[in-house]
């Protein structure tokens, strides 16, 4: 497995606060969603992406003795939440940065965000049964080109 | 249709089209003038570098998807600086007014009039403008949020700061026909009821009789005897960010350049040309806007509603505006300052969670766009917030923590390091009294780019005109934010709108013979 994908896959628990709740096969599914995100995005995000989460892997190996694959969940939680708190405004990037594609896959995720009371799909629903119709007239407009 | 052998060897097509004005950008200034010359009876042609999204198929609510079509690298474009700030800015058909919250405000009197006094722009008076204004407003049904679809969160928030603690404050006037608030006005209104110029202008324009071409960028001004004479431009690949061999030449009497205040200075520093002030890409101002967040014990309900539906600005004279802004739980998700339990935690209480928007609306930081050495068509987007614009964000974030505890919060989170949580009057009293560093600020986005081509009096110390026409280049006309000479105060997008209403009549005069 690629060093990204593998940090992606166990960065995910940590970050969203799920570890030992996730079951493996929807690991599987947002780790793949999270790269796809990732790669959506310009040549320089993808890598400051790379870089960021090669920091926030292997940085602990400095501050607490050993890099994060081997840390507990526990201490896996305080090093992530305690990177917010750095004084140092890189780590706090790392913070942050890392945890953008994962959040935001994860709770986009349906059934995580109609239990959060955003059921996007009947939303839709209900707003094709009451679209303002202004933008018919382009549709099959001969004068558009593409 | 010329062939030629050009670009890594490819066999490129060149399609070449006659128009009387060639269009680059379909957002608030580009479209507006589309339309407005197109009904005229010129031969309009508009290049767009997004898709031409659909409401039906294609605003489906999905943040994902939706950040991925409508914005610019995904919506991931951000500040160089301290703080790095978020920059979204919208990229397909309607551009960044696809994407925007439909809050239809006029510029404050005293910017205008700074305008002229500062800038020397005697011209643009307030009396024209109001009409300009007024025609637009019409044409984008503009009219205050109805408070019956505005949601919780704005109703709570509002009627705690008007009329609990007597603040200045109200509904916003917003360009949108029968909303019923399905909360997704940045991610494309799943109903069409927000009036982008996707939904309006620009079907507008194609009535007329303007021709739309999507996925094509324009790369080059043509050039010729010191006028602008056309555009080169080239398609890109349908499902993919590459270039196709395709392009096209559309050789126009006039050029309207409209793609908004980041991509429009790149376009000419790539060219090198209209900059002999040395102002374009310059002056970059932006509405440096932060996010504070409550737990409260009531249910809440976001983001169903009117995302931006309220205001208070009782606070404006002080450069400070607050606009209501909430977003669905993967954005959300993404701006809260935890990661782990902690954050599991609070994503789960998110039904009960307020969330308000402040924003520095009259920034006197400046930033600027520059070109990437050896990437061509990304711009370096550098901005520092600095001295005073610190205490406004500071008392943006007051401001609203204030008011969420006067509605009940038990718990207010703000994107201040050291401040993450406030739970009790003594830490916001501290807050208030913190001298802040920008690396304190710890998620900052900025909407509203302006003033990277901005309007003026002299050649000497601006790039266009009033009339929107560039100093430099004879027919070539400027028409979006970057325009703007000074932050603006409030959300853009109607002065945008106005102006290019105001330079479709300069450019009428031109193209007929009658400024002669």
């Amino acid at each position: 497995m690629p060093f990204l994908e593998k940090a992606v896959r166990e960065l995910t628990p940590a970050v969203i606060g799920i570890q030992g709740e996730i079951h493996p096969h929807e690991l599987e599914e947002v780790t793949a969603d999270v790269m796809e995100y990732v790669k959506s995005g310009t040549r320089i995000f993808q890598i400051a992406y790379r870089v960021m989460i090669f920091l926030a892997i292997f940085l602990p190996l400095f501050s607490r003795g050993k890099i994060f694959f081997w840390m507990r969940e526990e201490a896996r939680d305080k090093y992530l939440n305690d990177l917010f708190r750095s004084r140092f405004v890189l780590m706090r990037a790392i913070g942050t940065v890392i945890g953008v594609p994962i959040k935001m896959v994860y709770y986009n995720r349906e059934e995580e965000s109609k239990q959060l009371g955003f059921d996007r799909r009947a939303w839709k629903e209900e707003a094709r049964l009451r679209a303002v119709t202004r933008d018919k007239s382009t549709q099959g407009c001969p004068r558009i080109y593409q | 249709m010329i062939f030629s052998v050009g670009h890594k060897f490819d066999v490129e097509q060149i399609e070449e089209v006659e128009a009387d004005v060639a269009v680059i950008g379909s957002g608030a200034g580009g479209a507006v003038t589309a339309k407005e010359l197109a009904e005229i009876g010129y031969k309009v042609a508009i290049i767009e570098e997004g898709h031409y999204f659909k409401t039906e198929e294609d605003f489906n609510l999905d943040p994902v998807d939706s950040f991925a079509k409508l914005y610019r690298d995904a919506g991931q474009k951000i500040t160089l600086g301290s703080p790095n700030v978020m920059l979204p800015i919208g990229c397909s058909v309607g551009g960044s007014s696809t994407i925007f919250s439909g809050t239809c405000l006029r510029a404050p009197s005293r910017v205008l009039k700074r305008w002229q006094w500062q800038l020397g722009l005697t011209e643009i008076d307030e009396s024209e403008m109001e009409l300009l204004y007024k025609a637009v407003e019409e044409y984008l049904f503009v009219q205050r949020a109805d408070p019956e679809v505005a949601g919780e969160n704005a109703r709570l928030f509002l009627n705690t700061a008007v009329e609990k603690m007597g603040l200045s404050g109200g509904w916003l006037p917003r360009s949108a026909k029968d909303c019923e608030g399905f909360g997704g006005c940045v991610l494309g209104c799943p109903s069409g009821a927000k009036q982008s110029m996707n939904v309006s202008y620009i079907p507008g324009a194609l009535e007329a009789g303007a021709q739309l071409y999507t996925r094509c960028r324009a790369e080059r001004i043509m050039v010729e005897n010191g006028r602008a004479a056309g555009v080169d431009a080239r398609f890109l690949h349908m499902a993919e960010t590459g270039e196709s061999p395709r392009r096209l030449r559309v050789n126009s009497r006039v050029v309207i350049l409209a793609g908004g205040a980041i991509y429009t200075p790149l376009l000419l520093l790539n060219q090198g040309i209209c900059n002999s002030s040395g102002m374009v890409g310059k002056n970059l101002h932006i509405h440096p806007s932060l996010a504070v967040v409550s737990e409260m014990d009531r249910y809440i309900g976001n983001p169903r509603g009117i995302p931006q539906s309220s205001y208070v600005d009782e606070f404006e004279a002080d450069g400070v505006m607050l606009e209501g802004g909430t977003v669905a739980p993967s954005v959300h998700a993404m701006a809260l300052p935890y990661n782990g339990r902690k954050h599991r935690e609070h994503m789960k209480r998110y039904p009960y969670s307020g969330v308000f928007g402040g924003m520095v609306s009259e920034a006197e930081s400046e930033g600027s766009v520059s070109l990437t050495p050896r990437i061509k068509w990304r711009p370096l987007v550098k901005y520092n917030l600095k001295g005073i614009d610190l205490e406004r964000a500071k008392l943006a974030v007051t401001i609203m923590a204030r008011i969420w505890f006067a509605a009940g919060a038990r718990k207010v989170i703000t994107p201040i390091k050291g401040y993450k949580e406030i739970t009790n009057p003594q830490d916001l009293r501290d807050l208030e009294q913190a001298r802040l560093v920008p690396e304190d600020f710890t998620y900052l986005s900025a909407f509203h780019p302006m003033g990277t081509c901005r309007m003026g009096a002299s050649p000497i110390f601006s790039v266009v005109k009033h009339t929107c026409e560039t100093w430099d280049l004879k027919n070539m006309y400027i028409v979006d934010g970057s325009i703007i000479p000074t932050a603006l105060g409030v959300n853009p997008m109607l002065t945008i709108a106005a102006l290019a209403m105001r330079s479709a009549g300069f450019i009428d005069e031109r193209l007929s013979g009658a400024e002669e």
